[in-house]
């Protein structure tokens, strides 16, 4: 049996020297080595010991640390039921067969309190198409994006409800959405969605507006300045308008208060309890005292829910609207996840999950234990980037995440999973190890950092199971060996691009012999849709930004050529437009889910996010107008190409 | 490659000045008038330095901006100066006393930022 008790496998690890993208050894500076190990000493204050243990696996009580050696009795018990006792023993053997979940191990020993043991499965959770091995599709969506003749400047709840009835209609498995993470409301242009402020709640710009209390009144009030055919997101627009009406939404239900909807409205406060209260203040606070509460007057840097409950009664009004509309985004978001399942959708709705959250956000200021303070995450230098890559998010601290039984980790994944069939994991990678940048330091100046992979995969295995949520890692790029192999065998799907599946001759691979357990796609927000990668048009935005563009115009026209080559040599059939007979080239892909993006099948001519940019390209911006009739065609047209992968 | 930036975080316009000014030939140079201004700067700015009196006007001294720095800001060097002896010191090195000279300011920063990459 396999000893999984946190507590002996884990040890934080700074790594001196690390091995770069060209294979050569680079160490890091001994500065940042000082800095980091300063930081991972910290004491993190008040918190128990916790143990993840799998089922099936030996839970040695040495594991547990100080106090369990003189054991006389003990007993697993789950809330108030136990489940398992015995006498005096170095060990116990969870039984394979043990429900996972949360349990607590009383030790009668005369020291040690009871600890927390989270009992998890072998694996993470396979959707029952999988476990046929059927396949199915998904159309992803950049729903911020998307211009519809209702929403007000910006994709909504609406619109996705709308997308999934097409979907359903054309035989679509779900919908692939970015993250849905809240951003900063007082600071709209900070648009990234995988900047975030909080992992924890919903960006209130999604809410559709036409589903709140007296939608006609508030229409009136606020909707008349909004440019609705704009080509970019004007998010300083959209955010006074949305903004505005939810305030009059919330006000009109203050004043009226419908019995039942206030009842539910008490309920998912009290669901929530202080975090909501927390993320409401802190988003006043925002408004108060500016965006970086590192700034903040001193009292408020640090959140007291004391201080916090005072605010609350002294501006009511603003805590209850940031309340609200989490209330409302939830309700939405639940009511399009409760439509994919009526229709018996595959998947449903398939979210990303950040990679981290913003370092002046929410997250970050509410649990400043589990992050590290005055670190970032991003990557090491490569021929590409000399100066290395600053994301600018922050970083669990390893040593608190195992402190606290991982619970800030499972909290947002909980966020996610509660909506979803499926989630993505942003660079999953970095469950293994983050490259970390202590504030003012350079790119060139982190250090790796290995992170707790068998536990935080175990955690992930189980939430996955208790939500029902098949995961998938996103995998691209250098993996240290044997990774792929691990989330296999955790039951995380892979995540394959298209475009990256070439070989050193150029040559694409055939498609067919993707793994079965991986979601495929053509492309990712990060490289251009196929009408703007077909034409090299992204090549000039590079040259213009100034931006290594590490492929000549040759070369794209070659791999366009290639691509073509692929479909004539694997897909002999296929007919249509270039854009359609790709689509029947990955159709024959061998991965049981296939990612189709709405951009591409509307032909967007422009790149969403070009790495590397910030305000000198309009990042996050770009619109895809669509009409529901037209949207309804195409679907059908496309979805006639992916029949083939019913079987 | 990248010039290195100084942040003076001093009360004394005159004082503020002259430090800046001398640096400003080696070095990208910001300037604080308290800690307040200074937290603000680090914050919408790449420094790698901060050279900050003890004693500034405001509710936040130079020790505290120090520590704040230290928390939020790790690879940011600090180094100190005053006009009193403090029976305490933070940041890289010993204090400097005031007045100072600005070519021993000018060696204690470039000693300190000796294997800080650009």
């Amino acid at each position: 049996m396999t000893n999984l008790a946190t507590q002996t496998t884990y040890r934080a690890e700074l790594l001196a020297a690390y091995e770069d993208a060209d294979g050569n050894l680079q160490q890091a500076s001994a500065r940042t080595l000082g800095i980091l190990g300063k930081l991972l000493s910290s004491p993190i204050s008040g918190k128990r010991r916790h143990v993840i243990a799998s089922a099936g696996a030996r839970l040695d009580f040495s594991a547990i640390g100080d106090g369990a050696h003189n054991i006389r009795r003990w007993q697993l018990r789950q809330a108030d039921q136990p489940v398992l006792s015995g006498g005096a023993a170095a060990a116990v053997d969870i039984p394979a067969d043990l429900t996972p979940g949360d349990y607590f191990l009383d030790i009668e020993d005369g020291l040690t309190e009871p600890v927390p043991v989270l009992v998890t499965p072998r694996e993470a959770y396979q959707p029952p198409f999988a476990r046929q091995r059927k396949r199915t599709w998904l159309l992803s969506v950049q729903l911020y994006a998307l211009a519809s003749p209702e929403n007000w400047g910006h994709g909504d709840f609406g619109d996705l409800l709308r997308i999934l009835e097409i979907c359903a209609a054309t035989g679509c498995g779900g919908v692939g959405l970015p993250p849905l993470h809240a951003l900063f409301e007082q600071q709209p242009e900070e648009a990234s969605p995988y900047a975030p402020s909080s992992r924890l709640f919903l960006n209130p710009l999604y809410l559709d507006l036409s589903r709140l209390p007296g939608y006609s009144q508030i229409l009136e009030e606020c909707g008349e300045t909004l440019q609705r055919d704009a080509a970019l997101v004007d998010y300083t627009a959209v955010a006074q308008a949305k903004y505005a009406a939810i305030r009059a939404a919330y006000l009109r239900f203050s004043a009226e208060l419908p019995a039942a909807q206030a009842r539910d409205f008490a309920d998912f406060r009290q669901r929530k309890g202080h975090l909501l209260r927390r993320f409401a203040a802190f988003n006043l606070l925002q408004a108060r005292h500016g965006p970086n509460w590192r700034l903040w007057p001193r009292q408020w840097r640090e959140p007291d829910d004391t201080r916090i409950s005072a605010l609350a009664h002294e501006a009511p009004e603003a805590i209850g609207v940031s309340e609200f509309a989490q209330w409302q985004c939830q309700s939405q978001l639940a009511a399009c996840r409760d439509y994919a399942r009526q229709k018996g959708m595959a998947i449903g709705l398939y979210l990303d999950v950040a990679v981290g959250s913003h370092p002046c956000g929410f997250d970050a200021w509410n649990d400043q234990d589990s992050f590290l303070q005055g670190v970032t995450i991003g990557a090491p230098p490569d021929a590409l980037n000399v100066s290395g890559q600053n994301w600018g998010l922050t970083a669990f601290n390893p040593t608190a995440l195992i402190g606290s039984g991982f619970k800030p980790f499972r909290d947002i994944l909980a966020a996610a999973m509660e909506y979803s069939g499926a989630i993505r994991i942003d660079h999953i990678l970095g469950l293994n190890r983050f490259y970390l940048i202590p504030e003012g330091a350079s790119g060139q100046e982190g250090a790796y950092l290995n992170y707790p992979l068998r536990e935080l995969l175990a955690v992930l295995a189980h939430e996955s199971q208790q939500w029902r949520c098949l995961v998938v890692g996103e995998d691209l790029g250098t993996v240290p060996q044997g990774f792929r192999e691990q989330l296999q065998a955790a039951g995380i799907w892979t995540y394959i691009v298209t475009l990256f599946e070439r070989g050193a001759d150029g040559a694409f691979r055939d498609p067919a012999e993707y793994p079965y357990n991986a979601l495929s796609t053509f492309a990712t927000h990060d490289l251009p849709p196929f009408a703007v990668w077909a034409e090299g048009k992204d090549l000039d935005t590079l040259h213009e930004l100034d931006i290594p563009a590490g492929e000549s115009m040759a070369k794209r026209l070659q791999a366009y050529s290639d691509l073509m080559h692929a479909i004539a040599t694997h897909c002999p059939s296929a007919r249509g437009t270039p854009f359609e007979r790709t689509v029947a080239l990955l159709a024959s892909s061998g991965s049981a889910v296939l990612a189709v993006a709405l951009e591409d099948i509307f032909g967007l001519r422009h790149q969403l996010n070009v790495p590397g940019t910030d305000r000198e390209y309009p990042n996050w911006r770009h619109r895809t107008a669509v009409s529901w009739p037209n949207a309804k065609a195409r679907l059908e047209q496309i979805s006639k190409i992916l029949r083939l992968r019913e079987s | 490659m990248r010039r290195k930036a100084i942040l003076v975080v001093e009360d004394e316009p005159l004082v503020r000045a002259a430090a800046a000014d001398f640096l400003a030939a080696e070095y990208d140079v910001y300037q604080a008038a308290d800690a307040a201004a200074a937290m603000r700067t680090l914050s919408d700015k790449f420094v790698d330095l901060v050279f900050a009196d003890v004693q500034l006007q405001g509710d936040i001294d130079g020790f505290e901006l120090a520590q704040w720095i230290e928390i939020n800001y790790p690879a940011v060097i600090v180094i100190m100066t005053s006009g009193v002896a403090p029976d305490r010191s933070y940041g890289e090195g010993p204090l400097i006393e005031k007045p100072y000279d600005l070519g021993y300011v000018r060696k204690r920063i470039a000693a300190a930022l000796v294997g800080k990459r650009s």
